[in-house]
């Protein structure tokens, strides 16, 4: 039987009528809910679908007479939205690279090697965890601007290969955790080295947790905002988060369909690779929750 | 001491040591970017604070002179701290309860689960920017999305002015926060699914009703993912950015100015980067008193059982 009607249903003595249109109900709600999240996206859609004259009509037209497709080829080419995507596609691939390799490394030290200090190390990655960005923020500033390092991606990307991201090093370090010492063993046995051990023994197993992590940096640098917004002045150098902004500020107000448009292909990849990987995602997310 | 020598004779010592040389190889990156980005940035940042800095010139020290000047009476930043304090206290307990409603009706085991649960989340990936760009249209008060529905469903002509108004402006932000429940709605949803069947049948036997059974049942066991949820919600709402600063920057007035968005303007706009300093130390002040707060009052009641 198992759990289906716990809380709601399970309980009721009034017998199965009522439980079945208690039933009915949660589904109705739940339909109207899920209609409520959906609704902003569905809109963004029909929006980006409408033709110039019917952008800003009152009372709204909620499905466009025609679909304009041109909408997405003009908003495309004005401000050279395909450099903005390429920007982000580097950062996301180069800084999530960084992070998989810098911090499977840390949590491998943290997991499996023993020696002096280590409980020290793991409270101060736990403890960088809860440093709000800010603090850091200017100080970080500073540095890359003497190393005339602004208005490059170097600032987004140099620091994710210096296992700067707690979270990933922790959530490496549990699941490494998890793996049987035996591996390493026979491995040192077989005369491999501490470093052959990590890359061909616990790297090709740990790919599920490694998934994890980089699906999260990888969403995150796509999405990524406040990062560009303070290293990157120059067009050239904008991901797409600065390209909508800066097609807000030209065009927004004018050509509200293309901008619509560039919000909905921005938001594309996200939602592919969520739907791809959604196991990954979801299983990532409740480990954060669980770590406590 | 000797116990060791004679071990590092032996093929054993020979191999933890080793290994402990090998785990400062594995950590040496970690090590150069904790010191380059986190310990030195820190220690910059509190002797910042107490600096005049324009970026352009050495900085000079002003003593607490940041500090005094953040804190009086007529500053800015009070203003955002109360604009920063409504929207965590706005978001965090409605957002968190409503991820935790949407978790239980997810976990009745209905038909399409999977569909509504990607249907739940899906919000919650779109990115900072899209969204902010998306609702700031759903928000405009001629024919956006809200005052469209309101007036197609309700035939309410005038709407409310949303963001264009002091009054609506930060409701408006805190009412886009629910639409990203869906992180912490995952967390619950794991959390439910660990509470054993037979704690809610032995209560059933006993006659429990169902508010009992959420109330003495559901809510202990699930204490750990609320704690865990709050704690995060308010550290993550405290630091609210990217939608202020979209889409309203800040307006109508400061009505919308937050605490980190004042530090942005401070830092990268005036370049007063010793006073951004001071406001940054502030908030990382805040939230650790903050958070112990939402870890006295709750950690007390956190029930890590079942095993």
């Amino acid at each position: 039987m198992g759990f289906p009607d716990q809380i709601l249903a399970g309980h009721f003595r009034h017998g199965r009528w009522l439980s079945l249109v208690l039933r009915l109900g949660l589904y109705v709600l739940m339909l109207l809910l899920s209609l409520l999240f959906a609704f902003p996206l569905l809109w963004m859609l029909t929006m980006s679908l409408k033709p110039d004259s019917q952008q800003y009509s009152f009372p709204p037209q909620w499905i466009p007479s025609t679909f304009h497709l041109q909408n997405y080829v003009l908003g495309w080419t004005t401000v050279g939205f395909g450099h903005f995507f390429a920007v982000s596609l580097v950062y996301a691939l180069f800084s999530t690279g960084g992070v998989v390799v810098s911090c499977s490394m840390a949590a491998y030290a943290l997991a499996r090697l023993r020696f002096r200090a280590r409980n020290v190390i793991f409270y101060v990655v736990l403890a960088t965890l809860m440093l709000p960005p800010q603090v850091t923020l200017i100080p970080v500033y500073l540095i890359f601007r003497d190393l005339h390092w602004l208005n490059t991606l170097l600032p987004l990307i140099v620091p994710q290969w210096f296992a700067v991201n707690a979270f990933s090093v922790f959530l490496l370090r549990q699941f490494f955790l998890t793996l049987p010492r035996d591996l390493d063993d026979a491995g040192r046995i077989d005369g491999a080295t501490e470093f052959g051990i990590f890359r061909h023994i616990i790297m090709p197993l740990s790919r599920p947790a490694l998934a994890v992590v980089a699906l999260f940096q990888g969403v995150f640098a796509w999405s990524d905002f406040f990062g560009p917004l303070i290293y990157e002045t120059s067009q050239r150098n904008f991901p797409v988060a600065l390209g909508l902004t800066y097609f807000e500020d030209q065009y927004g107000a004018m050509h509200l369909n293309q901008m619509m448009a560039m919000t909905v292909l921005s938001v594309l990849p996200v939602f592919v690779v969520f739907f791809l990987f959604q196991r990954y995602f979801i299983r990532g997310i409740v480990l954060s929750g669980v770590s406590r | 001491m000797s116990t060791a020598r004679v071990a590092a004779t032996t093929g054993e010592g020979v191999l933890a040591r080793r290994r402990a040389r090998a785990a400062w190889w594995f950590l040496l990156p970690w090590g150069i970017g904790f010191l380059a980005f986190t310990l030195y940035p820190m220690a910059d940042s509190l002797w910042l604070s107490f600096t005049n800095y324009d970026i352009l010139n050495k900085p000079h020290f002003v003593g607490a002179a940041n500090y005094a000047s953040m804190l009086a009476p007529h500053s800015l930043f009070w203003q955002c701290l109360k604009v920063t304090g409504y929207y965590v206290i706005g978001s965090v307990p409605i957002g968190t309860s409503i991820a935790l409603a949407l978790a239980i009706m997810l976990n009745q085991r209905v038909w399409g689960e999977g569909l509504f649960r990607t249907l739940f989340y899906i919000p919650s990936v779109v990115s900072g920017v899209a969204a902010s760009i998306l609702w700031e249209w759903i928000y405009q008060p001629q024919f956006g999305l809200l005052n469209s529905g309101l007036y197609s469903v309700f035939h309410i002509s005038n709407g409310p002015q949303w963001l264009q108004s002091t009054h609506t402006a930060m409701i408006s932000l805190i009412i886009m926060s629910f639409w990203t429940v869906g992180g912490p709605m995952l967390i619950y949803l794991a959390g439910l699914q660990g509470i054993q069947y037979e704690l809610y049948e032995a209560a059933k036997v006993d006659g429990a009703r169902t508010w009992v059974l959420f109330r003495h049942i559901t809510v202990p066991m699930l204490t750990p993912q609320i704690l865990f949820n709050v704690v995060l919600g308010v550290i993550a709402s405290f630091q609210v950015f990217t939608s202020a600063y979209i889409m309203t920057d800040g307006g109508p007035g400061y009505s919308t100015t937050t605490l980190v968005l004042y530090l942005y303007r401070a830092a990268f706009r005036e370049f007063r980067m010793g006073y951004a300093s001071a406001v940054a130390w502030a908030i990382f002040a805040m939230i650790v008193v903050l958070t112990a707060l939402v870890f006295r009052s709750l950690a007390k009641r956190v029930f890590y059982g079942g095993e």
